[in-house]
């Protein structure tokens, strides 16, 4: 019975295998593929030119396909479109010239937000008189008041 | 107090992104423009729809680069506008066509039909004379200087007003 188990199993990892072998593209399609699926099908809405079936996105792959062929590399190949289409061609945004805003705007507002909130906690400490962490003791505190409160830090183990 | 402050700090970050929304949200998603616009037009060869060898840009006169097709049912409307135009200006501009992924016969049958506007029409049927202008799809309507620089880009049917717009405005053409 156990037997009948272990070779049921092998039979099985073997016939995965074998059907693995049958969808294997070839090197190049996976390569053009790869490539298209960086590039916008400009016709139809928010899809690659990977997934795309239109007639651009064809012609898109075929001449991915033809470049690879020459000996293009594939920053080349987006080059190629984006020379002809404008970076409204590539699914994912450039982080140079005008992308590097798109990229960096939410996180320099995120800071500024935080930044205001730390400024509106420490405002609003300071009004309702409780000392906050941060050097509070500079404002409230005379020289003579400041040293004896050094004294006492100090003498702490 | 405070609450007044912050209102003041939030206000102009408000403002502002009313403004980009207002100016993202109210412009055409379809309409993409064109980095090819103020470059010249690229080189392309190929032949027209008579079988004859024909290279671009042309330089010296002009150019009107009209892409389209027998399939294309915008472009109906839209060769009117074009024949007439190109009846009036042809001793100004050379109106062009490019016949973008269409079957020879098809597009020469719709010339008979509605009058052929063009001095010659590119023979496009794979469609890469379009690609290598950043094209669509038809109709799309290039105007390009006498120095065979592209001056303007209209993507989709132009209209009578338009095209005379567009002609006086790029070409000083009435």
């Amino acid at each position: 019975m156990k037997i009948k188990i272990i070779i049921f199993q092998f039979i099985f990892v073997f016939s995965v295998s074998a059907i693995a072998e049958l969808v294997h593209e070839p090197a190049r399609d996976r390569e053009i593929l790869d490539i298209a699926s960086q590039l916008r099908c400009a016709v139809c809405q928010s899809q690659s030119v990977a997934e795309s079936n239109s007639d651009l996105a064809n012609d898109m792959k075929a001449i991915i396909g033809e470049q690879l062929d020459e000996g293009a590399s594939s920053a080349a190949i987006l080059d190629y479109f984006v020379q002809r289409y404008g970076d409204y061609i590539l699914m994912k945004p450039r982080t140079d010239g005008v992308g590097w805003l798109l990229w960096w705007f939410p996180v320099a507002i995120i800071g500024l937000v935080l930044l205001l909130v730390f400024w509106q906690i420490r405002a609003r400490a300071a009004a309702s008189g409780v000392p906050s962490a941060v050097d509070s003791d500079a404002h409230t505190l005379d020289g003579d008041q400041r040293q004896r409160l050094q004294q006492l830090r100090d003498r702490q183990p | 107090m405070s609450g007044r402050r912050w209102a003041i700090l939030l206000l102009p970050v408000v403002v502002a992104l009313g403004v980009v929304l207002f100016l993202g949200l109210s412009r055409n998603p379809t309409e993409i423009p064109s980095p090819l616009v103020g470059k010249p037009l690229p080189a392309i060869s190929g032949v027209d729809l008579q079988g004859e060898l024909r290279q671009l840009p042309i330089r010296g006169k002009p150019m009107l680069l009209n892409v389209w097709a027998s399939w294309c049912s915008a472009c109906v409307a839209e060769h009117a506008v074009i024949v007439a135009a190109a009846k009036r200006y042809s001793d100004k501009i050379d109106f062009v066509g490019v016949n973008y992924r269409d079957k020879q016969p098809d597009a020469q049958r719709w010339l008979a039909r509605l009058g052929n506007p063009y001095a010659w029409s590119l023979n496009d049927s794979n469609g890469r004379a379009g690609i290598e202008l950043g094209v669509y799809g038809a109709p799309e309507t290039y105007f390009i200087d006498a120095q065979g620089v592209i001056q303007d880009k209209k993507i989709g049917p132009l209209n009578e007003t338009e095209l005379r717009d567009k002609l006086h405005e790029i070409y000083g053409i009435n």
